[in-house]
């Protein structure tokens, strides 16, 4: 046979590196080639069931373990291979959703999962064939989101859980520890969402509460219900996480950095957001922001947008984003080869299985549900109570007959506030939509990026910035589903400016939540 | 020596798989008196011939045959035949549907008095220890509405039966399950319930079925009466979620006891959650318990079991 080029020049490579006098560093293998025509010495790094990772003069090298024999006393037994994988990061992921997310793995594969538990923070579950051969032990550490990442970049982790994105500085450490660009689609997947949520005993009434004024009960300035239309004088207790929660992070990022306000010292602490929720439901004066997922019995109050707009924190909301407060739950992975077990769950994550298990875990997926125009008259109704010279009657009537038979799907494409980017949860849509689209999920049909904007500036301008969103999206989503086919699908963008507004304008929340590209299927 | 469920199908017996296939089209429409009940078990029915489990493959469905006896061929004599109240030796066991979602299971065995029997329902495996007389009478969770239940003789014969239990699958359940002594106990801490207030659910306080059928809320069934090292024994929550009144959330806890006796060492369990229409498969857990400085107690674990979430119906 042959040998093509690039093995020509591979075995060049091997040729010189024969030449070459040997390293002082401890020799414990070396890599033979079936034919034995060359070898190759150094350290063993790692095997990871496939792939041999030793380090040589040269640096570190992955050769595949088919193609070579192994010798030398750091040489792992390919039999007796068990992956093992080290998952590090946020609790409120990795408490109940991941080891539901690894169990479901396994029980759709007929494999074993049987857990060990360390103590309160960490657990390491084995994976086994039906004959009880050990196939991978996956160990998990609850820590912090930023815990997991120093996990990462100190190698110590193969996946890190995070309840943010990746910050600035942890992605110039991680490129500098050689691990890649963690904020890459290839190496971070949003594995479900969940949401803040304003939280209030069932027998507290209050029906909605405005992201300014949740503020300004965090920070203290309100103190009293009277101060949320409740009863006067009636003093409103506050509940928060400890200041080390990565949810309380979050919360105090999203409702009060941005008016440079900080949380009141009166705050009642708790150890986590089911705690929380737990206090507060049980007293009608009490209101805490926690998470959609651990809720429990307490009442999640909707969000009043202004102009007669509320958005509750539901699963369709919460999945569109329509609800602002959305907290996406990420995994990132280095840049190198995990296992093929590792792989293989990172795969499952994105399907109908995986799915249903973070719903029942309590947690929002990724997957796109249908809501027929039928369903939409409030917007509808409000748009058209709000129609005059800026949207013209004809400019509804237009929108609407262009969308008649068509479904809005749920996933929504919203921006950074004051950038052109997609934000961190419409990432993980495009990347969900696009891997449905590669599927084959949506043949047949017609996928509509319908563009939106607030209603600041001329409607004229309006309507030419939500063609250019609508026209990005459709273009973005279409350069990720590198293998779909595009004669069976049909993607279009269709824009509608400022017509129908999802919340006031008023604000700096409401214009972030009018801004948007919806998806509709026809 | 009687020989168990595991002698391969002879010859002559194929007629039994008739007859259990006729039980199964008649079943639920009078069968029970269209067959002849053999061996004087009183059950509902009795049916002769090879342990049903042969005839009737597990994970297939089909309609409940109240009981099966397996042939008492190959015994010993015709002094094993009686048992010491003068009963039939034949053993027997019959399911029907008992509230709550679960299955009254009798198990008759006249020779076999304080035989240590295991139960099993899917992967729910539990060991009881029969009366003076041979008898268990227990009520186990039916996990589906058509559930199937197997009982293993110390001898190694096998019974089945199975019983039809309507809403079986509407119920939420929270199982763990362990040999010998120690385990996990589930504690529910039903709508923001704290510990023991009325909406704690656990061994202390486990409700009843009748409860939860008059929609008040979950129920806790502690499973298994026999002692020693490969007895089984298992906890059962069932919550009504399927018709919940009320929406909120369900906490729930594994607690493991921390005795002198515990205390340091390991325990082992399985834990199972089943509901809303997605399959369960155990896992194996294995916890560490705090060092015997420590105080004695509950070791409360909240996260190894996920917490119900109720929708309002």
């Amino acid at each position: 046979m042959r040998p093509t080029r690039s093995a020509a020049a591979m075995l060049a490579a091997l040729l010189l590196l024969l030449l070459v006098p040997r390293a002082l560093l401890a020799q414990d293998v070396t890599l033979t080639s079936r034919d034995g025509s060359f070898a190759l010495d150094g350290t063993m790094l790692g095997f990871d069931g496939e792939f041999y990772r030793i380090d040589t003069v040269y640096g570190p090298l992955t050769v595949d373990a088919m193609g070579v024999t192994c010798t030398g006393s750091g040489c792992p037994d390919l039999e007796a291979y068990v992956a093992e994988v080290t998952i590090s990061g946020a609790e409120t992921m990795g408490a109940v959703l991941m080891p539901a997310l690894l169990e479901a793995f396994a029980a759709g594969r007929g494999l074993k999962a049987a857990r060990e538990i360390r103590d309160a923070l960490g657990f390491t579950y084995t994976i086994s064939d039906q004959e009880g051969r050990a196939l991978a032990r996956i160990d998990f550490r609850l820590t912090t989101t930023d815990e997991g990442f120093a996990d990462l970049v100190a190698g110590e982790a193969d996946l890190a859980m995070a309840a943010r994105e990746v910050r600035p500085a942890e992605l110039a450490l991680a490129r500098e520890a050689g691990i890649g660009a963690l904020s890459a689609p290839a190496q971070s997947r949003i594995v479900a969402f969940d949401a803040y949520v304003a939280a209030v005993a069932p027998a507290n009434h209050l029906p909605a509460i405005s992201p300014e004024d949740l503020g300004r009960a965090l920070a203290g300035v309100i103190a009293d219900w009277g101060g949320l239309g409740g009863p006067e004088g009636e003093p409103l207790r506050l509940h928060a996480m400890e200041a080390a929660q990565g949810a309380q992070q979050g919360i105090e990022a999203a409702l009060l950095a941005p008016s440079g306000q900080s949380l009141s010292p009166t705050a009642i602490r708790h150890g986590d957001a089911a705690e929380l929720a737990d206090a507060v439901a049980g007293d009608p004066f009490a209101l805490g922001v926690t998470l959609a997922s651990a809720l429990g019995t307490a009442r999640g109050l909707p969000l009043a947008g202004g102009c007669g707009f509320t958005v509750a924190p539901e699963d369709a909301a919460i999945r569109s984003e329509d609800y602002p407060l959305v907290a996406p739950l990420f995994l990132y992975a280095p840049a190198r080869r995990l296992p093929a077990i590792a792989r293989d769950f990172l795969a499952f994550l994105s399907t109908p299985t995986a799915e249903r298990v973070i719903r029942r875990a309590g947690f929002t997926d990724l997957g796109a549900r249908r809501v027929p125009l039928a369903a939409q008259g409030e917007r509808l109704g409000k748009a058209i109570l709000a129609a005059g010279d800026e949207v013209p009657l004809s400019a509804l009537q237009e929108m609407v007959r262009a969308l008649e038979g068509a479904e809005r799907l749920s996933p929504t494409f919203r921006f950074r506030p004051g950038a052109a980017g997609l934000d961190a949860p419409s990432r993980g849509n495009a990347i969900h939509l696009s891997e449905a689209l590669e599927a084959g999920v949506y043949d047949g049909r017609e996928l509509i990026f319908a563009g939106f904007s607030d209603g600041e500036g001329g409607a004229a301008a309006n309507l030419r910035i939500s063609r250019t969103r609508a026209e990005t999206v459709m273009n973005a989503v279409r350069a990720l589903s590198e293998t779909a086919d595009f004669g069976r699908v049909r993607l279009s963008a269709l824009a509608f400016g400022e017509a129908l507004p999802m919340a006031c304008d008023d604000s700096a929340w409401g214009r972030r939540v009018n801004r948007r590209v919806e998806v509709w299927i026809r | 020596m009687r020989k168990g469920s595991s002698a391969p199908a002879r010859r002559g017996r194929i007629s039994s798989t008739i007859i259990v296939g006729l039980a199964l089209a008649a079943a639920g429409a009078g069968a029970e008196e269209l067959l002849p009940a053999r061996f004087g078990v009183t059950g509902p029915l009795a049916l002769p011939g090879e342990p049903a489990a042969r005839a009737m493959p597990r994970g297939q469905g089909g309609a409940p045959v109240a009981a099966a006896v397996p042939e008492d061929a190959g015994g010993p004599g015709l002094t094993a035949e009686f048992g010491p109240l003068g009963l039939p030796c034949g053993a027997s066991l019959s399911a029907e549907a008992a509230p709550g979602g679960t299955a009254r299971l009798r198990l008759e065995a006249p020779c076999q008095p304080g035989a240590a029997v295991t139960i099993s329902h899917g992967a729910l495996s539990v060991t009881f220890r029969a009366s003076s007389s041979g008898v268990i009478d227990t009520v186990l969770p039916a996990f589906e509405d058509a559930a199937r239940y197997s009982a293993r003789l110390p001898d190694g014969e096998l019974l089945t039966a199975s019983a039809l239990v309507p809403g079986a699958s509407a119920y939420e359940r929270v199982v763990t399950m362990w040999e010998g002594a120690g385990g996990l106990s589930v504690h529910a801490f039903e709508y923001g319930a704290g510990r023991g207030e009325a909406g704690h659910v656990w061994r202390g306080a486990p409700r009843g079925a009748q409860a939860a059928e008059a929609g008040r809320g979950g129920f806790l069934l502690a499973l298994g009466t026999a002692e020693g090292a490969g007895a089984r024994r298992a906890e059962v929550y069932s919550f009504p979620a399927a018709v919940a009144a009320r929406a909120g959330a369900v906490r729930i806890a594994l607690a493991a006891a921390v005795t002198p006796a515990t205390c340091g060492g390991e325990i082992e369990a399985e834990t199972l959650q089943l509901g809303e229409g997605l399959p369960g498969a155990p896992v194996a857990v294995r916890v560490t318990l705090p060092d015997c400085a420590a105080a004695a107690g509950d070791l409360m674990l909240k996260n190894l079991a996920r917490d119900l979430k109720i929708a309002a119906q």
